[in-house]
């Protein structure tokens, strides 16, 4: 996942260099923690549910509530650290513009949005799962 | 039998009649939203930089008559040696010359505020301390200092050109010349040389590019090692001594730089910048002391300090902000020194005052296009009548250049009208109240020569006098208000109407694309029923929206269009990423179902054979295949980003391409070889995919080979000839030879490829026409993608040969990503739906640009590529190779676009007759898309450009960006022209041999 994550981040123009290595190190492995650890504590080892959550988009579709419990905090802190990025290449001159702060900032923010989305999916899918019932 | 073929030819013909309608309709939509566009990004450009009429020539004897409309009959004297026109100006002048020497001391970047204080009060204590010498003459009296005003663009060249012709030029006049910098106006320093002064130049070698020839002797300085603050100075220093002892000289002028190095690196508050002032200080302490003790009646010197611009709390320049154009010009001599004075009083001019000033104090006519009032304390040694001269002299330039303006000033009761200026209407129109003006002007001094003259009740014609001053500077500071507005303000009703019109252009471009993808659908739900592509949005397509939007949403901030190259590089590797994402998730999808839909597909293969044709590979390869190309792309656009950390700002981070420069040469020139040889073999290598010995093909491959070893031989000479100048003969012939030979070879395959592939190899079966489909389609593709290749690897060797040497290795990985991405999209024909393939294309197009090193200020383009192979100078020439330098990665993408349609349309085409249709398929997304994206860019960057026309960075950010969106317009223009142009010539060939062929066909038969 951290592997996955920095090579991401690398490809998308992170700083490559003995001095950047070690906040490159931290970054992935908070962003692993946000999107790979909690999917890999459900679903272990089993290859048929990782293959359904990469190969399809699960709003919507998905009847499990663990699936939105993990899949929107971990979307909301790819796009969150997506977005954080672009303040970067001002020029501000603040000292959290630099490499990984402001990127690491964006994730957090965007994985407790995608908490709070994936809490409201949950009541949503609930209430229509008890409309169904009736 | 021939009835009922006739009857389905003549059905299919309405068909295609109906299509080619269409394509028709939507070619002449295209063309004239082109053309709306074009109309619009001119009047925008007409309106947004003004270009305003000057008058031609240097002003002579005839500066010295009241100006009179009409054709001027004397002309051109004769040219009178240097000596008899010095003093025939002087007695035309009826005003004596102040002053015989001139020192000019320019301090780059020095605000006014640093000496003269603001807003009344003394400037900072530090400051004063700082520099005491100039303290001390200003509070003395001896000196008196101006709050000069300098117009933006606060950058040196612009503002000395104003400096020494008064006039204020626009700023295409400032961009376009980057290669005759010699100033060709009127200006102060050509009448002091043509009057028989000798120059003296020491400091910025701006001054000797802007004048070649002028200087008697000279020491120019680079301004290009921005952190040197210490070794400019002194190399302008060294030489004070002796040109200050020496008699030889009558103009001195000093260019430091130092100063605004220091505020580069820190600031206003850097501390640097006291112990620059106390240099500068003690420069000006040498200089006075040095004029002051020969001061005698044939050498009375003049000492002016001045400052080009300002500088920001952080350092930079060229806005419009107060801090920037507060600049500093300072009077030392014996004509300002008086009883009494108040040195920090806020007094105001402007920088261009400094040329109708100097040029009256020495005696010689004020430059033609000067806007420029006189600075009246200057004159405080002459008597009245004499001052009042001075100011008819300035009045009468400026009404000249008034009538060259605007005709109206022509008339004769503007200048002589004896009627009311008592009374104090309010006149209704500026031209109107200048007139009044000047008149009343006119009149009080000839009421104040008569009273001069009748009686010397003093007065009385003291009144006169001050009324006549008054009035004239009344008149002269209107004036020159309404000539500098005309120079900067901009018609906001022309640049609304030029905008609508690009918007409407814009939206009639969205239009057209979106009747193309509501007009074929049926066709391609018929024909792609496989396709998994729904009518849902998919995360690639919706990321590309959000993508441009955030893009046009950048393009309002200054920092980020300084950064551009991080914008497209993020959005594009994001754009890979996903593709990545969802190649894997195809993939994953596929290993899924795998064991269901084998069987299916593999029947479905085996039916459709151009489809397993194209694919060549089996499906578990394929995959590798795909994530391997999608890999390398994502992999050369962080090298590429790597290779040039550029920008504006950051311009000082560490980068390949510094390495490499600081590096040895020879492992340049072996990447460079490298990369020669590398497309070489790619281009021999899909050659080789055509699987056709054709002699054309041979011939071709040779001819590249040829070019491929021209281009390693003019490597290996510019190698070698690095030492003596650059322009030698034998690269420019190898250069020359390399033209000749690429344009040739790419025009014959232009020309031929269409010819060359067979129509119907192996046609058993020739009446029916669905049997011969995949054979003409592998005809049209197969010339269509011979022909794209062959340009694409043309221009790589064209970029390999004009680029820099530390770009060959971004040129080869732009082409690997270009060819990396064609094939992946070949092969993932389903994922993705084409016009997100085409903007992907377009997408690696710009990010690739920003590779190149380029930056969207100026400065970045490579001039000296420009002049490869030209073996006399040419604008038009080297304009070209300057834009195919810079634009070398988006039009290389656009040639690329060709390959990628011919890949992509093999199965697409399964009614072969319809050429039209097949060429509307074909071309017309890849032409629109890119022209849609560039509008799109244009059109809200003319916007923004609107909206922040008063903004700080206009001069310095916007509108060089500006410039480049220009000419990324003209680029999409060149290279949809080159795919259209491409697709329609083979379509149009291949149908024509197709009809040919039919009919023998039929007349066999029929036979």
């Amino acid at each position: 996942g951290a592997f996955l994550n920095a090579f991401g981040a690398i490809v998308l123009g992170a700083p490559v260099g003995i001095k950047y290595w070690i906040a490159t190190t931290y970054w992935s492995c908070l962003m692993s923690l946000f999107t790979f650890v909690p999917a890999a504590c459900v679903f272990g080892a089993s290859k048929v549910d990782w293959q359904n959550v990469l190969s399809h988009s699960i709003y919507g579709t998905s009847s499990n509530v663990a699936d939105y419990m993990i899949s929107a905090p971990s979307h909301g802190a790819v796009i969150g650290a997506w977005l954080g990025a672009w303040p970067m290449p001002l020029d501000w001159e603040r000292p959290w513009q630099e490499w990984p702060i402001c990127v690491t900032y964006g994730a957090i923010a965007g994985h407790v949005i995608g908490m709070l989305v994936s809490l409201i999916l949950i009541v949503a899918h609930k209430r229509r799962v008890r409309v169904k019932a009736d | 039998r021939r009835k009922k073929k006739n009857r389905a030819a003549a059905a299919i013909a309405t068909a295609d009649r109906g299509r080619e309608a269409m394509g028709a309709a939507v070619a002449e939509w295209t063309v004239a939203a082109v053309l709306l566009q074009v109309a619009g990004l001119s009047l925008f450009l007409y309106g947004f930089f003004p270009v305003k009429p000057t008058l031609p020539g240097f002003s002579g004897a005839e500066s010295y008559r009241a100006p009179s409309c009409g054709p001027v009959g004397c002309g051109e004297g004769p040219a009178l040696p240097p000596d008899q026109l010095r003093s025939l100006y002087r007695e035309l002048s009826e005003v004596p010359h102040v002053y015989d020497r001139l020192v000019l001391m320019v301090i780059d970047g020095l605000p006014a505020e640093f000496v003269l204080g603001r807003g009344g009060k003394p400037p900072a204590r530090e400051m004063m301390e700082s520099m005491p010498y100039t303290q001390s003459l200003l509070a003395g009296c001896r000196a008196v200092g101006y709050h000069a005003k300098a117009a933006p663009p606060t950058v040196t060249m612009p503002r000395l050109k104003a400096m020494v012709s008064g006039a204020i030029g626009g700023f295409l006049d400032v961009a376009l010349n980057f290669n005759t910098q010699a100033f060709l106006d009127d200006n102060i320093l050509d009448q002091l040389h043509t009057i028989g002064y000798k120059l003296v130049m020491l400091g910025d070698e701006t001054w000797i590019k802007l004048f070649p020839t002028l200087f008697y002797r000279q020491d120019g300085v680079s301004s290009f090692y921005v952190k040197d603050t210490v070794e400019v100075d002194f190399n302008v220093s060294r030489h004070l001594e002796s040109e200050l002892a020496a008699k030889d000289w009558d103009a001195l002028i000093l260019h430091y730089l130092g100063l605004d190095h220091v505020g580069h690196i820190g600031g206003r508050q850097s501390n640097l910048m006291t112990p620059k002032l106390k240099e500068m200080d003690d420069v000006i302490r040498r200089i006075h002391a040095a004029v002051t003790s020969i001061q005698d009646n044939s050498h009375r010197t003049l000492l002016v300090v001045v400052s080009d611009h300002g500088m920001t709390e952080v350092g930079n320049h060229g806005g419009s902000s107060y801090e920037e154009t507060d600049s500093l010009a300072l009077f030392i001599g014996h004509s300002v020194e008086s009883s009494h004075c108040s040195p920090y009083d806020q007094k105001e001019a402007l920088q261009v005052d400094l040329a109708p000033t100097l040029a009256l104090l020495f005696g010689i006519p004020i430059p033609k296009n000067n806007i420029g009032v006189l600075l009246p304390e200057l004159f405080n040694s002459l008597a009245d009548d004499q001052k009042l001269r001075t100011l008819e002299l300035n009045s009468w330039q400026i009404l000249r250049l008034l009538q060259k303006q605007r005709p109206a000033f022509c008339s004769e009761d503007c200048v002589d009208s004896k009627d009311d200026f008592g009374a104090d209407m309010l006149p209704e129109s500026t031209e109107k109240k200048l007139c009044r003006l000047l008149s009343k002007a006119f009149a009080s001094h000839r009421s104040s020569l008569l009273h001069r003259d009748s009686n010397f009740r003093s007065v009385e014609a003291a009144g006169l006098f001050g009324a006549a001053v008054d009035s004239y500077s009344g008149f002269l500071r209107h004036a020159s208000e309404w000539l500098s507005h005309r120079a900067t303000d901009k018609p906001l009703y022309l640049l609304a109407s030029a905008i609508s019109l690009m918007i409407i252009s814009c939206f009639s471009l969205a239009g057209i694309i979106s009747c193309i993808f509501k007009g074929p659908p049926q066709i391609k739900v018929e024909h792609h029923s496989e396709l998994d592509l729904d009518k849902n949005w998919h995360l690639d397509e919706v990321f590309i929206l959000m993508g441009i939007f955030l893009y046009v949403a950048s393009l309002g901030s200054s920092s980020f269009v300084e950064e551009e190259q991080y914008i497209w590089h993020f959005l594009t590797s994001t754009l890979y990423l996903i593709f990545l994402i969802k190649t894997v998730q195809s993939i994953l999808k596929e290993s899924n179902s795998t064991l269901v839909h084998r069987s299916e597909t593999k029947t479905f293969h085996k039916n459709n054979s151009s489809y397993l044709a194209s694919y060549k590979l089996i499906p578990g390869q394929q995959d590798g295949c795909k994530l391997y190309t999608v890999l390398i792309v994502l992999v050369a656009g962080r090298i590429l980003r790597a290779w040039y950390q550029g920008g504006i700002n950051w311009v000082h981070f560490p980068d390949i391409s510094k390495i490499l420069n600081q590096s040895d040469s020879s492992i340049v020139k072996s990447l460079q070889t490298i990369s020669v040889l590398a497309v070489v073999v790619l281009y021999s290598v899909s050659l080789m995919l055509l699987r056709t010995r054709r002699i054309l093909i041979i011939g071709l491959w040779l001819s590249h080979l040829s070019c491929g070893l021209l281009v390693m031989l003019h490597i290996w000479k510019s190698q070698v000839d690095t030492s003596v100048p650059i322009n030698n003969h034998s690269t420019t012939s190898i250069a020359q030879i390399f033209y000749v030979i690429a344009s040739i070879s790419v025009t014959c395959t232009f020309l031929l490829s269409p010819w060359i592939f067979p129509t119907h190899s192996k046609e058993a079966e020739p009446t029916s026409s669905s049997g011969s489909n995949p054979e003409k389609a592998h005809g049209l593709n197969h010339s269509v993608f011979l022909t794209g290749v062959t340009y694409t690897m043309f221009w790589c060797l064209l970029q390999l040969l004009l680029q820099q040497p530390i770009n060959a290795v971004p040129v080869l990985l732009i082409l690997l990503q270009i060819i990396s991405s064609v094939i992946y999209f070949s092969l993932e024909k389903s994922l993705h739906r084409q016009w997100v393939q085409v903007v992907a294309m377009q997408f690696l197009g710009m990010t690739g640009h920003f590779g190149l090193g380029n930056t969207n200020s100026l400065a970045s383009i490579d001039v000296a590529g420009a002049f490869i192979g030209i073996s006399s100078y040419s604008t038009v020439l080297s304009g070209v190779l300057m834009f195919i330098i810079t634009y070398g990665s988006p039009l290389l993408l656009y040639l690329g676009m060709v390959v990628h349609m011919s890949v992509k349309d093999s199965n697409d085409i399964s009614t072969p007759q319809q050429w039209s249709s097949v060429l509307s398929r074909m071309i017309a997304l890849p032409c629109l898309l890119p022209l849609l994206v560039n509008s799109i860019a244009l059109t809200s960057y003319t916007i923004v450009l609107l909206l922040m026309r008063n903004h700080l960075f206009v001069w310095s950010v916007f509108s060089p960006k500006y410039l480049y969106v220009c000419a990324a317009t003209v680029c999409t223009y060149a290279g949809v022209l080159v795919i259209a142009m491409t697709g329609a010539y083979t379509c149009a060939v291949l149908s024509f041999r197709t009809r040919n062929y039919r009919d023998k066909s039929v007349d066999q038969i029929d036979g």
